[in-house]
């Protein structure tokens, strides 16, 4: 339990934050409190009427700085991030990877122990996947930019980038 | 950052498990040090795999064997799941609608605990795990980016639209640790232990747990998940838990102390 303070405030009620997500929008935020009207069992949380005071939270959704995906993505991609170059860059191709949509193969560089491009060399992987990998592309090099080390999310299964993009790796 | 900065990203249970960080020792015994780390969720995964037909936990559902005749873990796992599944209310379980002991909502992190407390007892200290987006922070992260942890919007990866929803900043804190359940990436897989038959859990799209250890972060936000909307009262009451939770028509609500966690710049 919380120190004894919170335990009582959260006795009478606890502000939660809440705005609407909408994917890929940004929508005004809108404030509820879920009340918990008592501590003797599981408060079971009911969503009232928006009440000033309640903890706001301004979430600035983190943007990249670098090119979004689009929806046209040719199976080629290059994604080019504002990293600037402050040692000289390594380029190496990683192993081709067969997976169950077809050969995928990355190359990287990198740039001060930081990866500041991976390039597709082969994604002739079919049935729509291939937009998949410039989003993947976009995660390795957010993963490994300045703003944050690691990305939370449920659990994602991507094996042949992967495991190329390791291959790479493994090489600088 | 330092020059002996490693970044390992290792294939394992069907996910991907990334180390980064600064290692004081030389390039051959950090390589050795992950290399046993790895080893460690590779073991685990033949012994807990449930897709692997002559893993000891198939065997186990099969009735093929007990659990006296199976490693000693297959027992810890055991009791840990038991003492989640209390602490949880029962809405943590490993058993599945068919009654049959499945692990699997723990064994990913819990194995991953366990490779990252043999890297920080070989001497490789300044790290983060990311156990397929489940991250852990070492207490001695030195890098401050470290600290920092992307929250994912609740899409697949694989979305043209997908990014972040949120960045944490654990620094300072004493979380160490942010596990995520959802639907985006996997689908419905998360069902729910208290309903009669094998019924998903649907009332939120994702959940988010901040907690001071990994195991603990992934168990909560697996039964948050499961449970719904009412496990938020529960977790704001718990001074060592904090969580941020998106429902199926959009709304995102999170604990009273998770603001102070939001990376203000």
């Amino acid at each position: 339990m919380r120190a004894s303070t919170k335990t009582a405030i959260s006795a009478i009620t606890f502000g939660v934050l809440s705005l609407t997500y909408n994917i890929g929008e940004q929508t005004p935020l809108t404030s509820h409190s879920f009340s918990a009207p008592s501590n003797t069992s599981l408060p079971s949380a009911t969503a009232t009427q928006s009440t000033p005071g309640a903890p706001v939270l301004t979430p600035t959704p983190v943007e990249t700085s670098a090119a979004k995906p689009t929806t046209t993505v040719p199976p080629v991609v290059v994604v080019k991030p504002t990293v600037p170059a402050v040692a000289a860059a390594k380029t190496v191709d990683g192993s081709v990877v067969q997976s169950g949509y077809g050969k995928v193969q990355v190359q990287v560089t990198k740039s001060a122990g930081k990866i500041t491009d991976v390039t597709m060399l082969l994604a002739n992987a079919t049935d729509g996947r291939s937009a998949a990998f410039s989003y993947l592309i976009q995660y390795a090099i957010d993963a490994n930019s300045s703003n944050f080390a690691n990305l939370s999310g449920a659990t994602y299964t991507s094996e042949a980038f992967k495991k190329s993009l390791d291959a790479a790796l493994a090489k600088f | 950052m330092t020059e002996n900065r490693f970044d390992r990203i290792e294939m394992c249970m069907g996910t991907g498990f990334r180390f980064q960080g600064q290692s004081a020792l030389e390039a051959g015994p950090t390589d050795l040090a992950l290399q046993a780390a790895c080893a460690i969720l590779h073991e685990a995964d033949a012994i807990f795999s449930t897709y692997k037909p002559e893993s000891y936990i198939s065997k186990l559902a099969a009735g093929k064997t007990s659990v006296a005749e199976c490693p000693a873990v297959v027992g810890e796992v055991w009791d840990a799941c038991e003492e989640w599944e209390k602490l949880t209310d029962g809405w943590f379980s490993a058993f599945s609608p068919d009654h049959t002991f499945d692990p699997s909502g723990l064994v990913k992190t819990w194995a991953a605990k366990r490779a990252a407390e043999s890297l920080i007892a070989a001497g490789v200290t300044d790290f983060t795990l990311n156990a397929g987006g489940d991250v852990y922070i070492s207490d001695a992260a030195s890098a401050e980016f470290d600290w920092r942890i992307g929250l994912s919007k609740p899409l697949s990866i694989a979305s043209d639209k997908a990014g972040t929803l949120a960045v944490i900043d654990l620094k300072g804190s004493g979380f160490r640790a942010a596990a995520t359940s959802g639907s985006a990436e996997r689908g419905n897989h998360i069902w729910n232990p208290k309903s009669a038959g094998r019924e998903f859990a649907t009332e939120l799209l994702q959940i988010t747990v901040v907690a001071r250890d990994l195991v603990e972060a992934d168990v909560w936000a697996t039964a948050a998940f499961a449970q719904g909307l009412a496990s938020m009262a529960r977790i704001d009451a718990n001074e060592h838990l904090e969580a941020i939770c998106i429902l199926a028509d959009g709304q995102i609500a999170a604990t009273t102390g998770f603001a102070a966690l939001i990376a203000r710049d």
